[in-house]
């Protein structure tokens, strides 16, 4: 098991003429057998960062520390991180067998040894009916299990992972999610995985970090990084968000900021001051929606202006004021509020989240 | 409007009438009659003649060459150049493709253009100049005494040919490592990374990864290109000739077709070389040569192309430039002989004269050969792209019955060598009604023929990969806007396809202006001599001196003819030009 700790890593291409910072001055650290995901929309140099670690790209500056070896300049073969790729790169001269023996046989174990090894893993991923087939037999979800057991062959202290689920189905990739985390949490390794599908990354990480333009935009794990994003990008990248912005016009115990669509009150903590603009984010699951009633102060009014039946939920979208417009989730099964009625929307205190503006 | 079909059944009835539609199958079938007399006939020929015996069938000539051990030394003699060739063409060629794939470094551009100049130059005009260049007194062994790397005084200076062996294999080496540079290339580009990104994650080293993963994934273009050059080398009559190495059987039985005496000794032996030429190609295409199912059809991770530093730089610059030189020496070599007045014992001549390049053209033998190969080459391609265009036409667009065959037949030729399609055609004009079409009479139709069929593979392959570039869904645009069948082939298809077309028959043509086994076999009298054979006969005149420097010269003509119409198709095909020459 291994700690992973990137120093101010930053990988620039010269392309037509310009300069493109693909990672831009990346700070970050691994704890060792932790579940990391690097998370962003594509193009956001997530897959470049990974590549760094594996020693496939060598960055423009900075340092890659394993454990306490600087390991920046170390040959790709030399680093032991065995490395599921995108579109698994099984080899297609060899059989199943022979690929998933790759590893230890690099490592020199003898054959008998290496034979066993590779079973054992391929039983692991329920693949050990298929050693004498060639990847091109296989169907996708068999050629990632099979992909994932040559990995977990090598016995590496440090698994990498670059969306290994981005080429199954919405239904296999689902049923993969789970076995994956389990395969790899018994592994021990220490594990990063990319991927841009935020369900994923919430599902399965021990820690997350959100990466945009380059740039690590904010860590933590999955329930930190959807309740209490760091900013408005995050907010939007995970989820569905609300969003409206305002002007904090009390701070304490709890910070009071008047919007266009009505005051909005939080009781999350932050380094605000009166006067100060910030944008106010609120989850549509977490605003309670009905009908509006004479004498109703409380809440935010708003008007049902359509809605949309999503098998499980129901989602509404609310007109506030002239111009805004909220979506407001409920479970399906409740009774149908028609576009058109005015309704009053209200939310815990706890699910008002102040963003810089 | 008829409803399209929705049972099995329904399908199968359209598809049927799909492969029946009458003029396609008309032109399907004129053009598997054509090149069954064509190219099926004369081979046919060869092997019928091989054995008989008497009118009978019967092993007899081939138990005379399998029992002649001169015959059997020439045949493994030919294998083993081929070997050899094949074996040095991979060498080097590998380092060269590994480099351009892998590498980048300032003037890497020009020299992968410089590279394929060789390809360009026949062996059999270079021939004219290794006696001159690498013999025991020759212009290499002059300049090391005169740079003082050799004393002819204390020890005999080095023959570098041998009897002529080495001369066969260094010439056929430094033509054909070409085909297997394109070839390699290609095969290197279609690798993913990742493989090799792959192996050197879990452990391999670069080593290790390139045998390991690399080098087999690579495997059916390497044997494409490995085939063509085999082959290739294996049946080459005209740069044994020249380089006066004899012992090799495309040079007997080249001899043995000149007689006018024709024995089924001959043909047997025709018959083992090919044997072994589709042997080889039936292999290379079929077993080695068969590509790996690949997951992608791209590169699913980025190729890394590392930059070269100063050192690594000039390291490259020295093997490219240094294979490159070799390769143009024999034709540099060429150009002074057919520029030198005096070239005795010096480095360089001692006086230089246009008189030969001159006497090419005022003589009227040596300008008819000229006229002839243009008019001969002009008529074949003239065929080819009639028979190829309608031949890729009918295999890309249509379901006709029986496509799979013509396309199969077109590519015949690749494996059946120039000789031995000569030898089909002596056969064929032995007796009969062709008779008077025999090399000794009139084999100008014979020639344009052999020139087509020879090509034929080029023009189909570069016009296939026009065709398939272009949707069919712009000729049905067409259709649908009142334009018939034929208009919107010729409307739309042919306009957007003419660069393929163009580049086909530009190669084509040239390609045929300097082809040699046909020419050096078919054409027998003076008045119908090629460019080829004309330079065959004045470079082995035992007549006034200056006939080498006038074999030279018309083999300048040549060369200078060639390279200007592969500048043309270069032009013209870009990057797509490597593709043409694969098995």
């Amino acid at each position: 098991m291994t700690t992973i700790r990137l120093e101010r890593i930053t990988k620039i291409y010269r392309s037509a003429g310009a300069d493109v910072r693909a990672v831009d001055d990346v700070s970050l650290r691994v704890e060792s057998g932790e579940f990391f995901f690097l998370l962003g929309p594509s193009g956001c140099g997530k897959t470049t960062l990974l590549r760094v670690v594996a020693g496939l790209i060598e960055p423009t500056a900075g340092r890659l520390w394993f454990d306490d070896r600087d390991v920046t300049d170390l040959p790709i073969e030399r680093r032991h991180t065995a490395m599921v790729f995108q579109n698994y790169a099984l080899w297609p001269h060899m059989t199943v067998a022979k690929n998933v023996e790759f590893g230890p046989r690099m490592q020199g174990l003898p054959a008998a040894r290496r034979r066993e090894v590779a079973r054992s893993h391929l039983r692991r991923v329920q693949m050990e009916d298929y050693v004498a087939r060639k990847p091109n037999q296989l169907s996708g979800g068999q050629q990632q299990r099979v992909a994932l057991a040559r990995a977990l062959a090598a016995q590496s202290d440090c698994l990498l992972l670059d969306e290994p689920l981005s080429n199954l189905d919405a239904r296999l990739r689902l049923a993969m999610r789970d076995q994956l985390r389990q395969l790899v949490k018994q592994s021990g390794a220490t594990a990063i995985y990319v991927t841009h599908d935020q369900k994923e990354a919430l599902s399965m990480a021990d820690r997350v970090a959100v990466m945009n333009v380059g740039q690590i935009v904010q860590v933590g794990r999955p329930r930190e990084l959807y309740d209490r994003p760091a900013t408005r990008f995050v907010a939007d990248f995970l989820g569905e968000a609300n969003f409206v912005d305002g002007s904090v016009g009390q701070v304490g115990e709890l910070t009071a900021v008047q919007t266009a669509a009505g005051l909005l009150r939080s009781d999350l903590p932050g380094p605000w001051a009166v006067g100060q603009s910030v944008t106010c984010c609120v989850r549509p699951e977490r605003i309670a929606v009905r009908a509006a009633g004479a004498g109703d102060a409380s809440g935010l009014a708003a008007t049902i202006e359509s809605s949309t039946y999503l098998g499980d939920q129901l989602q509404y979208r609310c007109r506030l004021g002239d111009h805004l417009e909220w979506k407001v989730t409920v479970l399906s099964g409740q009774a149908v509020l028609p576009p058109g009625t005015r309704v009053t929307l209200s939310m815990s205190l706890h699910d008002v989240t102040l963003l810089p503006a | 409007m008829t409803q399209p079909p929705t049972t099995l059944a329904g399908l199968r009835r359209a598809a049927l009438r799909q492969s029946i539609r009458p003029v396609p199958l008309a032109l399907n079938g004129l053009l598997l009659a054509l090149l069954a007399v064509m190219l099926v006939l004369p081979v046919a020929l060869v092997i019928g003649k091989g054995f008989s015996l008497a009118g009978r069938p019967s092993l007899y000539w081939l138990g005379r060459v399998l029992s002649n051990r001169v015959l059997m030394h020439q045949v493994l003699n030919s294998v083993v150049l081929a070997c050899l060739t094949t074996l040095a063409c991979l060498c080097v060629s590998l380092p060269l493709a590994l480099l351009r794939s892998r590498t980048s470094f300032r003037g890497l551009g020009v020299l992968s253009v410089l590279l394929l100049v060789p390809m360009i130059l026949p062996p059999f005009v270079g021939a004219l100049s290794m006696r001159k260049l690498f013999s025991q007194f020759g212009v290499v062994n002059l300049l090391l005494e005169r740079l003082g790397v050799l004393d002819f005084s204390a020890s005999p200076p080095p023959d570098y040919l041998g009897a002529g062996f080495a001369g066969v294999v260094a010439l056929q080496v430094l033509h054909l490592f070409p085909i297997l540079y394109l070839n390699a290339s290609a095969a290197l580009a279609n690798v993913d990374p990742a493989y090799a990104q792959a192996a050197r994650n879990l452990g391999a080293g670069p080593v290790r990864t390139f045998f390991g993963i690399t080098l087999p994934l690579m495997r059916p273009g390497l044997f494409a290109g490995g085939t063509i050059v085999f082959i290739w080398s294996l049946t080459d009559v005209g740069t044994p000739l020249i380089v006066g190495y004899e012992h090799l059987t495309p040079v007997t039985i080249f001899k043995e077709l000149a007689r006018a005496e024709l024995e089924g000794r001959t043909f047997s032996l025709v018959f083992l070389m090919l044997g072994g030429a589709v042997s080889l190609y039936v292999l290379g295409k079929f077993v080695f040569g068969r590509g790996l199912p690949t997951e992608a059809a791209k590169a699913s991770v980025a190729s890394q192309v590392r930059r070269l530093g100063p050192l690594g730089t000039l390291g490259a610059w020295v093997l490219f430039g240094g294979v490159i030189f070799l390769a143009l020496l024999p034709h540099l070599g060429v150009v002074l002989l057919a520029v030198s007045n005096q070239w005795v014992n010096t480095v360089l001549p001692a006086g230089y004269t246009l008189e030969h390049l001159k006497f090419i053209i005022t003589r009227q033998t040596t300008y008819h050969s000229i006229t002839n190969s243009l008019a001969y080459a002009g008529a074949s391609t003239a065929l080819d792209l009639l028979i190829g265009g309608v031949a890729a036409w009918l295999i890309v667009r249509t379901r006709v019955a029986g496509r799979l065959l013509l396309d199969a037949a077109a590519m015949l030729p690749l494996a059946v060598p120039g000789l031995i399609l000569a030898a089909g055609y002596v056969a064929l004009t032995a007796a009969g009604p062709l008779a008077p079409y025999g090399p000794t009479r009139n084999p100008i139709p014979l020639l344009i023929v052999a020139y087509a069929v020879r090509r034929l593979p080029f023009v189909v392959r570069g016009v296939s990969a026009g065709l398939q570039q272009v949707s069919p869904s712009l000729e049905d645009a067409a259709r649908t806007l009142g334009s018939g069948p034929v208009g919107s082939v010729l409307r739309i298809t042919l306009p957007l396809i003419a660069a393929n077309i163009l580049a086909a028959g530009v190669l084509t043509f040239a390609f045929a202006v300097l082809e040699v086994s046909d020419s050096l076999i078919l054409a027998q009298t003076r008045p119908v001599y090629p460019i080829t054979k004309m330079i065959y006969e004045l470079a082995t005149s035992t007549g006034a001196p200056e006939t080498t420097n006038q074999a030279a010269a018309l083999g300048v003509y040549g060369m200078a003819f060639l390279a200007a119409t592969m500048g043309l198709a270069g032009a013209l095909l870009g990057k797509r030009l490597g593709a043409i020459f694969r098995a």
